[in-house]
């Protein structure tokens, strides 16, 4: 029992890095995004502190420090940088309607 | 506990994933009080594993042991996304949402069975230890609810509470209720 749990839970950590997490899709080919720095650059600027930055679903998903508000994770279009959805540990603030 | 010592030396090592760490800590957390909690319903259900009870004490510790990895893990990350000495702001920014709520209460009731876990207090406690045993079965629900909400954890939360869950129910079978 407790080896077909521990093998459950391992298989669902070592897999889950793989997996988009379907919380936001962006359909833009890759070679058309903006650089992830430039978007990093810009929070940064409106007071962010950005901890990891990656692609997931299409979108610029961002882990960090959302001023007034806490560690976040938001996503954000990967061309136009608008901010499509913000989550601070599983409740959701923000999503684009 | 060899994996959660793993862990702590990638923990220390500089370019470490510290986010990864500690969803394996909880994961780990979770997998060891899930199986102190259902060692009591699966004895009852095939007794030859009623020798294994023994070892119940250990697996319980080892999951409080985790859950604090987990919350060491949990506060440094936090440092790492904090100005200096901001932390406990920051940490205090998101404590009352649901999904960090949910982990700090759990964490907060295991911590009378994990002081219990011990002869004496075996004996001082008399009647009363079971009850304060069994802090672990709302602290299994909150750790899977935490689990569940505070990071895209949902679908593994429900595989862990169908297994752990389901067997809980063995606990109020009439005939063998007596038994142990």
């Amino acid at each position: 029992m407790r080896m077909i749990l521990m093998a459950a839970v391992a298989a669902a950590t070592l897999s889950a890095p793989a997996l988009a997490t379907g919380k936001m899709k962006c359909d833009v080919k890759p070679e058309d995004r903006k650089p992830i720095e430039e978007l990093k650059a810009e929070l940064v600027k409106q007071g962010w502190t950005v901890a990891k930055a990656k692609v997931d679903g299409g979108c610029y998903e961002v882990y960090g420090v959302m001023p007034e508000t806490g560690r976040v994770e938001a996503y954000f279009h990967p061309v136009t940088f608008e901010k499509l959805f913000v989550e601070q540990r599983g409740k959701v603030l923000f999503k684009k309607g | 506990m060899a994996p959660l010592g793993l862990l702590c030396w990638q923990a220390f090592s500089p370019d470490s994933d510290l986010d990864a760490a500690t969803a394996a800590s909880g994961n780990w957390a979770m997998a060891w009080l899930a199986a102190a909690v259902v060692m009591t319903p699966l004895a009852k259900l095939w007794r030859g594993l009623a020798r294994l009870l023994w070892l119940r004490r250990a697996v319980g510790l080892a999951a409080f042991g985790a859950s604090l990895v987990h919350l060491w893990l949990y506060l440094r990350v936090m440092g790492d996304y904090a100005e200096p000495g901001g932390t406990w702001a920051l940490v205090w920014a998101e404590a009352f949402t649901p999904g960090i709520l949910t982990g700090w209460l759990a964490l907060l009731l295991m911590l009378p069975p994990a002081l219990a876990s011990n002869d004496a207090a075996m004996r001082a406690l008399r009647a009363a230890w079971k009850r304060v045993q069994r802090l672990a079965l709302p602290a299994a629900a909150l750790a899977l609810l935490h689990m569940a909400v505070v990071h895209d954890g949902l679908m593994l939360a429900l595989a862990v509470a169908a297994l752990a869950g389901g067997l809980q129910l063995v606990r109020f079978f009439p005939a063998t209720r007596k038994a142990l």
